[in-house]
C-alpha cells in the first residue's frame, strides 16, 4: 500500500504517465486507446466495466482515472466511491466521461466526487491536452 | 224588535177595531154602535193594520241593508288585514302590463334601499341583476303576458349588490280577459341560498380527493380537516383541534411554515406554493389566507398527492437521460475516428480522401447539434431546463455572445456592430440560456446575411424591459413565413449561406427559453431589406436576486 502512495507521490512531481480507463462501449475504448496512446503518449489500462476498473487498480496504479459514467452493473459514480474509499486513491484525479444530461447533473458530479468532468462526444485530439492540464491543476 | 212594534201596531189596531165593532153588534148599545159608525171603524182598522204591516216590511228591509253592510265590512277589514300581513310578510310590487313598476310595498324599498319615489315609473327590468342564476327573461314576459310564475330572481339593492328573491308574478285580467297588471309576490331568501350555498359547498369540500385543511396562520392550529384528510390520518375532530399543520407535514418546521404564511397578506401575496411531504408521499401544498370570523388570520391548505406525477417525472428524466446516451455514444465513435483520420494519427491521407472525413465531421457536428436541440426543446417543453438564475447585465452577456459568435461569422465574411450603452442593463436570468438564445439570433442573422455585411446589435431599455435588438441586412423573412418561424423544423426557403449549421429549432428554443425568463422574442422584416429580432426581458427588480444566485428548475 505504501508503495503504491509512493507511486503516486512521485509521479505527482513529474508527470501524467498512466491512465485507467473504464468505457463498456468498444469502439469508443477503441479511439480513446488510439487518442491515449498515439495522440498522448499514455501507458493504459482499459477496462470493460467499474467492477473490472476497483479490481484493477491497484494492480495498475494509476496516475488518473478516466470513467464512463453510465455502465452495465457498477456504474462510474460507484466504482469511483469505492476507490475512494482506498486511501491509496483518495486524491487520485478521477475524470468522468458523460453523454451529458444536465449541468445539474455534471456539477453534482464534480461536487461528489472531487472529480472533473469532459463530455462526450470527446475530441480525441485534444483529449490528452485535456487530461494533462486537469492533472496539473489536480497536483499543485 | 222592530217586527215586535209592528206587530203592536196590527194588534192594537186591529184588536181596537175589532173590539168596538163587537161590542156595538153584541147589543148591548146598538144606538151606541150604530152611532159609532162601523164602516169608519173597518177602515180605521184596516189602516192600522196596512200601517202595522208597512212598518214591519220597512224594518225587516232596514235589517237586511244592516246585515249586508256589516258582511261587506267584515270582508273589507278581513282583506285589508290580508294585505297587511302579506305587505308584512312579502314584498309586493305591480307593474302594468308592459313591466312599467306601479307600486312597491315598503317591505320591498327597506329590503333594497330604496325610496318608492325612485323606482316607481321605471322598468322592473332595470332593478334585475345582471348575473342571474337561471335565465328568467322569458319567464317573466310570460308573466306580464298572463301565466303564473314562479322562481328565483336575482335583484341589485342600492348598493349594486345581488340579493336573491323567490318571487311568485300573477297577471290581473279583468272581466273581459285583458291584462290589466301584474303582482309580484316575493320573499327575500338571500340569506337562505347563501347559507344553502355554504352549505353545499362545504359539501364540495368534504368530497374533494385533495386533502383540505384550515389552520391558524400564526399558531399553526388546525381548525377544519376535510374527509379527505381526516381519513388520511385517522383523526376526529376533536383530535385535529388539538393538532397543528406542523403534525401533518414531514420535515417542516414551525419557523419554516410559519414565515410561508407570515410572507402571505390579503393585499398582495394571498397564495403560496411548495412541495411537502405528508406521511412519505410527495404532496404540493397550496397556501391561501382567508380571514376568519373574529378577524383572526386563518389559511386553507390544499395537498394533492404528486407521486404519480413523480414517477411520471422520473420515467421521462431516464428516457431523455437514456436517449442521451444511447444517441452520444455511437456519435463520439464516429466523431472519434473520423477526427483520429483527419488529424493522420494513422498515417498521412490524400487530399480527397480528407474532403470526405471532412464532410462526414460536419455531419456529426449537425447531427450532434440536433440532438441537443431536441433535448433541450424537450426539458423546455416539459418544464424541467436546468436553471441557474442570477443577476445579470445584458451589456455584458451580448458582448459574450459576440466574442463566441465572432469567429463563425467571420467565416460568412459577416462582422458584428454593437456599443454598449452607458448604464448597467440588468435581468435576472439563466447566463448559459440566455447566450443560447443570442447565440441562435447571432448565428441566424449572419447566416442570411450577404457576405461582407454588417448586423447590428444594441442593449436599451424600453418600460421595464430591457430590449436587445439584432438587426441584418439580409433578403427579409417572406409574409407566408412570418406565422410559423417560431415552430419547430419550419426553415425558410431562403438561401442561406451555411445553411447546414441550422436544425430547424433554434428559434422554437429560443422562444422557449425566453418563455421561461417572462420574456419575449419578435421580429420587424422587410423584403429586400432585412430582419431586425428583438428580445424583450423583463428588468430585474432592485432588491430581490442581489447578486445572490438561485438555481431552480423552470417551472
Amino acid at each position: 500500500m505504501s508503495n503504491v502512495i509512493n507511486i503516486r507521490k512521485l509521479s505527482a512531481m513529474s508527470e501524467l504517465k498512466k491512465i485507467l480507463h473504464a468505457e463498456d462501449d468498444p469502439d469508443i475504448r477503441e479511439i480513446a486507446k488510439m487518442s491515449l496512446e498515439m495522440v498522448g503518449g499514455f501507458e493504459i489500462l482499459q477496462c470493460h466495466d467499474g467492477a473490472e476498473a476497483v479490481d484493477s487498480a491497484e494492480g495498475f496504479a494509476p496516475d488518473m482515472f478516466l470513467m464512463d459514467v453510465m455502465m452495465p452493473g457498477m456504474d462510474g459514480r460507484e466504482s469511483v466511491a469505492k476507490l475512494r474509499e482506498n486511501a491509496a486513491f483518495a486524491n487520485t484525479p478521477v475524470v468522468f466521461v458523460t453523454a451529458k444530461a444536465s449541468n445539474l447533473d455534471v456539477e453534482k458530479l464534480k461536487s461528489d466526487f472531487n472529480a472533473d468532468v469532459i463530455t462526450k462526444p470527446f475530441d480525441p485530439i485534444s483529449l490528452p491536452d485535456q487530461l494533462r492540464s486537469i492533472w496539473k491543476g489536480a497536483a499543485t | 224588535m222592530s217586527r215586535l212594534f209592528g206587530f203592536s201596531i196590527i194588534s192594537i189596531g186591529g184588536l181596537s177595531g175589532f173590539g168596538y165593532l163587537i161590542f156595538a153588534m153584541t147589543g148591548s148599545d146598538w144606538a151606541l154602535a150604530a152611532s159609532l159608525n162601523v164602516p169608519q171603524m173597518l177602515q180605521a182598522s184596516v189602516f192600522f193594520l196596512l200601517a202595522g204591516l208597512l212598518l214591519i216590511a220597512y224594518r225587516r228591509g232596514l235589517e237586511t241593508v244592516r246585515l249586508r253592510e256589516k258582511i261587506i265590512e267584515g270582508q273589507e277589514l278581513e282583506l285589508a288585514f290580508r294585505e297587511q300581513a302579506l305587505d308584512k310578510h312579502a314584498m309586493v310590487v305591480t307593474t302594468d302590463p308592459k313591466g312599467q313598476i306601479l307600486s312597491v310595498n315598503r317591505n320591498f324599498t327597506e329590503v333594497l334601499a330604496y325610496r318608492p319615489a325612485e323606482i316607481e315609473g321605471k322598468p322592473l327590468r332595470s332593478l334585475l341583476h345582471k348575473e342571474q342564476d337561471a335565465p328568467i327573461e322569458d319567464s317573466l314576459r310570460r308573466a306580464r303576458a298572463g301565466d303564473i310564475w314562479n322562481g328565483d330572481v336575482k335583484v341589485m339593492n342600492r348598493k349594486g349588490a345581488a340579493c336573491i328573491f323567490h318571487t311568485t308574478a300573477i297577471p290581473m285580467h279583468d272581466a273581459f280577459g285583458r291584462h290589466l297588471k301584474t303582482i309580484y309576490l316575493a320573499t327575500d331568501m338571500t340569506e337562505q341560498r347563501r347559507s344553502e350555498r355554504e352549505k353545499q359547498l362545504t359539501r364540495c369540500l368534504e368530497l374533494l380527493p385533495e386533502d383540505v385543511l384550515i389552520f391558524d396562520a400564526k399558531t399553526l392550529r388546525l381548525s377544519y380537516m376535510n374527509g379527505a384528510a381526516v381519513k388520511r390520518h385517522g383523526w376526529s375532530e376533536a383530535t385535529y383541534r388539538r393538532r397543528k399543520l406542523t403534525d401533518i407535514l414531514d420535515n417542516m418546521t414551525e419557523a419554516d411554515l410559519v414565515a410561508r404564511t407570515g410572507a402571505l397578506s390579503h393585499e398582495t401575496e394571498t397564495t403560496t406554493r411548495f412541495e411537502a411531504c405528508s406521511g412519505g408521499i410527495p404532496m404540493n401544498a397550496t397556501v391561501q389566507i382567508i380571514e376568519a370570523e373574529d378577524r383572526r388570520d386563518s389559511c386553507i391548505v390544499v395537498l394533492r398527492d404528486i407521486s404519480e406525477q413523480k414517477m411520471a417525472e422520473e420515467s421521462r428524466k431516464s428516457f431523455v437521460s437514456m436517449m442521451t446516451h444511447e444517441l452520444r455514444t455511437p456519435l463520439t465513435s464516429i466523431k472519434g475516428a473520423v477526427q483520429l483520420l483527419t488529424a493522420g494519427t494513422l498515417g498521412k491521407l490524400e487530399p480527397g480522401v480528407l474532403s470526405m472525413l471532412g464532410i462526414a465531421e460536419k455531419n456529426c457536428e449537425r447531427l450532434l447539434r440536433l440532438v441537443n436541440d431536441i433535448l433541450d426543446l424537450n426539458k423546455l417543453e416539459a418544464g424541467k431546463m436546468d436553471m441557474t438564475i442570477e443577476r445579470i447585465d445584458t451589456r455584458d452577456l451580448v458582448s459574450e455572445a459576440i466574442l463566441n459568435d465572432r469567429e463563425y461569422a467571420a467565416g460568412l465574411g459577416v462582422d458584428f456592430h454593437y456599443e454598449a450603452p452607458e448604464l448597467p442593463m440588468l435581468v435576472d436570468g439563466d447566463r448559459g440560456r440566455l447566450l443560447q438564445v443570442l447565440a441562435n439570433l447571432l448565428s441566424n442573422a449572419a447566416k442570411y446575411s450577404d457576405e461582407g455585411a454588417t448586423v447590428e446589435i444594441g442593449v436599451s431599455a424600453v418600460d421595464h424591459n430591457i430590449c436587445i435588438s439584432v438587426a441584418d441586412s439580409g433578403p427579409g423573412i417572406p409574409e407566408e413565413a412570418h406565422a410559423t418561424l417560431f415552430d419547430s423544423f419550419t426553415q425558410s426557403d431562403l438561401p442561406a449561406q451555411g445553411k447546414i449549421n441550422s436544425t430547424g429549432l433554434g428559434l422554437t428554443i429560443v422562444r422557449a427559453i425566453l418563455e421561461i425568463h417572462d420574456g419575449t422574442v419578435h421580429f420587424d422584416t422587410k423584403l429586400g431589406e432585412g430582419t431586425t429580432f428583438y428580445v424583450m426581458l423583463p428588468m430585474a427588480g432592485e432588491d430581490e436576486l442581489g447578486g445572490r444566485s438561485e438555481r431552480r428548475q423552470a417551472a
